[in-house]
């Protein structure tokens, strides 16, 4: 049952994984929450962000070092105890479900709205749950491979958003800081949490082989969401006038259509389709967790039932529910609030758990 | 077994999924869309749509109606047109002069902003004229009306005849406080004709027209380098045969700087122009020696192009608009002050001190002197 | 009675086990008889072994040595031996002269002596081409190797043929496919590992592999697998391919057959596994990647320029191939919006005419294309050019001006067969042949968005597929740079020094120090 050792992913596969848990669907909308809450400074409080979240990955980080090979499931076995280990999973696997799946909603939502708006959505999820299905079922290994690969297949993609950006009127973002400090501190409340993904920690490190460069692997990966995030963020500060982007719900959207070539109009449609892929590495990774860690529960080495059980419970839901727009904002919402107490406060409390054994260990031994 | 039902399933669910489709000859685009307000002030909207079927004579449907948006004519035209109408290549708007008279006009276009499928980098054109005889000319020596007309506004834009917005541009610049759009202005006599651009106010609403010579001297002010900038000068106090005008020049904008600063002093906005220009000598109908005299007309260029910007910048400040979108600048470097009259900025600008200064440069002449 | 009332319940758990006629190989009683030492009886019982068979021989003769005759018998089956050999090396040796048999022990001058004591062996040695001797008085038989059964010459290979590489392609005899390897690899970390498949085919089977750079671990995969094997015969490598597969669930082929000596020893040098198969001019290569599909052997001969352009082309092709067809579907039938106004125009046009939706459309022209490519393998070489033109050309123009097809779904359509056509490996031509189909009914039931699930579900699915413990994604993924001097473009040769990590090879670095750039730099 020891799958850490067979399923090692390589330092770059690492890297790969923090940076999909990170970048979602939200980054369609980011420029407008940035707006809404502070205006063309905005940029500074993605930079804030930024360096919050990379701290809860270090605290993260610590507590994992002391178990090197352990997953979640398998560390709170150690600290808790069989029983209480496994009823604490419990609201793990929801926490990671619930993300996972409000992640693979979301997508399904800009599929329908821009793409197939008569076709069911529940016909959707159980389309991508095919590709969901053959990786999550195979493991960490084949997850980092995929991961990896989509990485390079779409790196290309941010390089196509300098064509409009000539365009532009630099002249949107001065001056900077013209209302103060208040309005960014406000707006970091709203970016913290496009930079969320580092819960995913308790599932990737233990599998990485070259433990030593995980902090820098952390560091690298949190780095590369930000340069992303604040060059669409500030390219869209640029292109569009300051008060209009709060009317615009997906601003990086309109940003695209302004994108055109002789042979191929419309390539926001392209671009929207192939980003698929590199949502659907988010979705995947949450839904591992999840899974990986209800097989832990029932103590199955194989992935491939509860695989299966969770996309037929998402497109179950999907097909009797049918979620709007408005739902999808509102379980953010209480998404963001989870994460927050899920990935600032919870490592702390594992931390002191963590060394709290150790010194216990220790005064046992003396 | 189990794999069969999986299989079944699958085929089955698959089945169900071909309600998105629609074929590319069952879609009617409308390619043209004009709106303008007729002879009793009720909105009337004009499509015009390619047909593809070899059978027809006439490659274009046009429909007029009379409806209350724009959502409302596509019913409207679905009635006759051949196939779903359909607005996601949508090339240009077309609207009636007697329309941009009147407040809101622009909440009309709020359909293709909002829904995804519809683009959004179509062009608007104000036609100065029934729309409807635009909509319905046919003439025989061009493509197809909706083609001809892109590619007409596109290439005069790329002279700087005109200015062209697109409507997402449009959208942005009703947002902006700091600025008032411009659009490209056409007009039919015989012949579809450019006319030049027109200007409106912060409300949208149409304020002037200016032309050729006009909307290069705003791009210019605007400092947006693309396109092909020429002037033409007059030479002198010299006027001798008025047939064969000898002494007109003209000179071909290579390239630019344009600097601009921006202050506030004694309760206005100052803007300092200063603009270097190196041009190309293009036309010259009278006997000097450019390699010879090239300051005395150097010096001539400079004094015409100023008090042609003051001319311009003069008519600007009095229909109280900002085409220049030089509240940008108020805001990017006086934001205390800008923040006082952000929402009167026309009216700030008609008192604002506005100064240009050119210093023209004749890179080369050409092949002969 | 004992035995028999308990085959009953043995037949349900072991259905066979009752079953005699099935499970003959080796272990009949009857047999295995041992040889006798009287000639004639030897010959009695060879006679009601080999009944009737036209070809078999049995050529008694006396061998006379120092006044005493020997009778003596060779046996052998005439068109399996080499008659020259027997002749000049075994028969007239022994039936005269000083190589005549003496005390009853026979000396001919033919290389390849075995002896034989039963029935059996004689059996096998006789059907293999190899002839044996009775003498009288002697209780075994000698088995001589004096096999030459008909084969062809050496020639350019059909599927595989090469500008500027050997054209020597492989013959349908192990041993000769093997020297053909030596003449490459005269080295003696060069092993060969034995093995024999199937129980009636019994097909010999060598496993080739450099020993110092070949990863042990691999070759026990290997060898597990083939001994697994419980068949009939395995008459083809392909079916020796299909039984040692990962996953023969996979479109995507996981082992190269390759019928060029020159292929298989670079696949050799890298530390790969060649397996020969008697009596099939393609040998079996494994582990191997998703990229070594897209090498070819011209690759190395060509200047490096070019054989990159010519590489990144082939990946072009693969997506080409694969996704054109879907793509177009899916613009005309879903996402018009993309294509540039002036095309819409003119397809919309042609497309006007046409009664038949797009996948109708596309599937219609598909699989009359393929039915044309089948129907040319069949044809001799000049009616098959007949049938070229007058398919390809004629009737798509006919098709066209009828109104049956569009004439952009002509070009799309034969876009992809030029496509799938230059590919080096047949085996992933026909892979992409058929996955082109399940990705057109995607895009034509959801559009792009069908696309893209489709192109995912092969991405996951080629990310977790393995040749023989190898991961068959790399070197994409995991993602590998040195390797990436090989893939997409091919390097010059003096910057390669280490052998690609993907066959996990022992020694990493490739022998030799100086790999020099003709500049002397």
């Amino acid at each position: 049952m020891r799958t850490t050792a067979l399923n090692e992913i390589t330092l770059m596969q690492y890297i790969v994984l923090i940076h999909s848990s990170q970048v979602g669907t939200g980054i369609f909308s980011l420029p407008r929450k940035i707006a809404d809450s502070s205006g063309t400074d905005g940029w500074i409080s993605i930079l804030i962000a930024w360096a919050a979240n990379t701290l809860a990955g270090c605290v993260i980080l610590l507590v994992m070092r002391k178990y090197p090979d352990d997953t979640l499931p398998d560390l709170f076995r150690k600290l808790f105890g069989k029983a209480v280990g496994k009823l604490l999973l419990i609201p793990v696997i929801a926490y990671y479900s619930y993300y996972g799946f409000s992640v693979l909603v979301n997508s399904m939502l800009y599929i329908k709205a821009w793409f197939l708006p008569y076709t069911p959505g529940y016909l959707i999820v159980l389309l991508f749950a095919v590709p969901t299905f053959m990786i999550v079922r195979n493991g960490m290994r084949v997850l980092g491979r995929y991961v990896e690969i989509v990485f390079y297949m779409m790196a290309w993609m941010p390089l196509f958003l300098l064509i409009p950006l000539d365009q532009g009127h630099w002249i949107h973002l001065l001056p900077v800081l013209k209302e103060g400090w208040k309005p960014i501190v406000r707006g970091v409340h709203d970016t913290l949490f496009s930079f969320a993904g580092m819960e995913t920690l308790f599932f990737i490190y233990p599998f990485l082989r070259d433990k030593k460069r995980a902090f820098h692997g952390l560091f690298i990966a949190s780095s590369l969401t930000l340069v992303l995030y604040l060059f669409v963020t500030i390219s869209c500060f640029v292109l569009f006038a300051p008060d209009e982007i709060g009317m615009l719900n997906q601003p990086l959207m309109n940003l695209l259509k302004t994108i055109e070539f002789r042979f191929l109009e419309r390539f926001d449609m392209i671009f929207l389709a192939l980003y698929l892929f590199v949502v659907s590495r988010c979705w995947i990774l949450y839904s591992f967790s999840a899974i990986y860690s209800a097989s832990r529960l029932f103590d199955r080495p194989d992935h491939t039932k509860p695989a299966a059980v969770f996309l037929v419970i998402a497109a179950a839901i999907v097909f009797v529910h049918q979620p709007t727009w408005n739902e999808a904002d509102r379980s953010e919402t209480v998404l963001t609030i989870l994460n927050e107490w899920y990935m600032f406060a919870f490592p702390v409390v594992l931390y002191v758990a963590v060394k709290g054994k150790e010194l216990l260990g220790r005064l046992r031994s003396e | 077994m189990k794999r069969l039902l999986a299989v079944l399933l699958a085929i089955a669910l698959l089945v169900s999924g071909c309600m998105d489709r629609k074929d590319i000859e069952d879609i009617s685009l409308a390619l043209i869309i004009g709106i303008d307000l007729n002879d009793e002030d009720k909105l009337q909207i004009s499509t015009s749509s390619p047909v593809f079927s070899r059978e027809a004579k006439i490659k274009t449907e046009i429909n007029i109606v009379g409806a209350d948006s724009l959502r409302a004519a596509r019913d409207e035209n679905d009635r006759t047109f051949t196939a779903y109408t359909s607005g996601g290549k949508t090339q240009l708007f077309l609207i009636g002069k007697k329309l941009m008279r009147r407040e809101g006009w622009f909440k009309l276009l709020d359909p293709f902003l909002r829904e995804p499928k519809n683009t959004s980098s179509m062009c608007i054109v104000l036609v100065d004229g029934p729309v409807s005889e635009v909509m319905s000319f046919n003439p025989r020596d061009k493509p197809r009306l909706p083609i001809y007309l892109t590619r007409l506004v596109d290439t005069a834009s790329r002279r700087n005849l005109c200015i062209r917005t697109t409507l997402q541009e449009l959208h942005s610049i009703d947002y902006e406080k700091g600025k008032t759009a411009s659009l490209a202005e056409l007009r039919l006599a015989n012949k579809v004709i450019i006319k030049g651009s027109a200007l409106l106010n912060e409300k949208g609403i149409y304020k002037m027209s200016i032309g050729a010579d006009e909307t290069r001297l705003l791009r210019m002010l605007q400092t947006e380098k693309a396109g092909e900038i020429l002037f033409s000068f007059k030479h002198g106090n010299k006027s001798g045969d008025p047939a064969v005008p000898d002494n007109a020049y003209m000179i071909n904008i290579q390239k630019y700087t344009a600097k601009l600063k921006t202050g506030y002093s004694d309760g206005r906005f100052t803007f300092d122009y200063r603009f270097k220009i190196r041009a190309l000598l293009a036309e010259k109908l009278f006997s000097l020696d450019p390699l010879q005299e090239d300051k005395v007309l150097q010096a001539e260029m400079n004094r015409q192009l100023e008090e042609k910007f003051t001319r311009l910048i003069g008519k600007i400040q009095q229909a109280k608009i900002d085409p220049i979108g030089l509240g940008n600048y108020a805001r990017a470097y006086r934001y205390s002050e800008w923040k006082k009259v952000q929402n009167r900025w026309g009216e700030a600008l008609a008192d604002a001190d506005i100064r240009v200064r050119v210093d023209v440069t004749i890179a080369s002449m050409g092949a002969i002197r | 009675m004992f035995p028999f009332d308990w085959l009953p319940k043995i037949r349900k758990y072991v259905p066979s086990a009752g079953n005699r006629k099935e499970n003959r190989s080796g272990v009949d009683e009857s047999r295995a008889r041992p040889i006798v030492s009287s000639l004639s009886g030897n010959l009695e019982e060879a006679a009601r072994r080999f009944p009737d068979w036209p070809d078999f021989v049995v050529f008694r003769f006396a061998s006379v040595s120092e006044e005493r005759e020997t009778p003596a018998a060779l046996l052998y089956l005439e068109g399996l031996s080499d008659k020259k050999a027997i002749n000049d090396n075994v028969l007239r040796p022994m039936m005269t002269g000083e190589t005549a048999i003496r005390n009853g022990v026979p000396a001919p001058t033919v290389g390849g002596v075995r002896t034989a004591r039963t029935w059996t062996e004689v059996e096998h040695a006789v059907m293999s081409g190899e002839s044996a001797l009775f003498v009288d008085g002697r209780e075994q038989a000698w088995i001589y190797n004096t096999a030459g059964w008909p084969q062809r010459a050496i020639e350019d290979p059909q599927l595989e043929s090469s500008l500027k590489g050997a054209h020597q392609g492989f013959v349908e005899t192990g041993t000769q496919n093997l020297a053909l390897l030596r003449r490459y690899l005269p080295n003696m970390e060069l092993r060969i590992v034995s093995l024999t498949v199937g129980r009636r085919g019994r097909t010999s089977l060598m496993i080739v592999y450099l020993d110092d750079v070949a990863h042990p671990e691999v070759l026990k995969e290997l060898k597990k697998r083939i001994e697994k094997i419980d068949v009939d015969a395995v008459i083809n490598t392909g079916e020796l391919a299909e039984f040692i597969e990962d996953n023969p669930y996979s479109p995507f082929p996981q082992l190269i057959l390759t019928e060029r000596p020159d292929s298989a020893v670079s696949q050799l040098l890298q530390g790969r596994f060649v397996v020969i198969v008697d009596r099939s001019p393609s040998v079996l290569v494994a582990p191997v990647t998703f990229a070594s599909f897209f090498q070819s052997v011209d690759d190395y001969s060509s200047r490096w320029m070019i054989a990159s352009f010519i590489r990144l082309l082939r990946f072009a092709a693969f997506m080409i191939a694969l996704l054109l067809p879907a793509v177009y579907i899916s613009f005309i039938s879903y996402n018009y919006e993309v294509i540039p106004l002036q095309l819409f125009l003119s397809i919309a046009e042609s497309r006007e005419r046409v009664p038949f939706p797009p996948l109708l459309e596309a599937m219609l022209m598909e699989i009359t294309l393929e039915m044309m490519r089948e129907a040319g393998i069949r044809l001799p070489a000049a009616v098959g050019q007949t049938i070229g033109i007058v398919g390809g050309i004629i009737v798509g123009q006919a098709a066209v001006q009828a109104g049956v097809v569009s004439n952009i779904m002509v070009i799309v359509v034969a876009s992809t067969a030029i496509a799938s056509f230059i590919l080096p490996s047949y085996d992933m031509g026909t892979a992409v042949r058929l996955l082109r189909f399940p990705m057109m009914i995607m895009a034509s039931l959801f559009g792009i968005i069908g696309l893209v699930v489709g192109f995912m579900t092969i991405v996951a699915h080629l990310v977790a597929l393995e040749s023989l413990g190898t991961p068959y994604g790399s070197p994409l993924a995991p993602f590998r740079w040195s390797d990436m001097k090989d893939t997409f473009i091919r390097f010059p040769l003096w910057t390669m020094k280490n052998r690609p990590t993907s066959a996990r090879p022992v020694q990493e670095t490739r022998i030799g120090k100086d790999r020099p750039r003709g500049d002397g730099a």
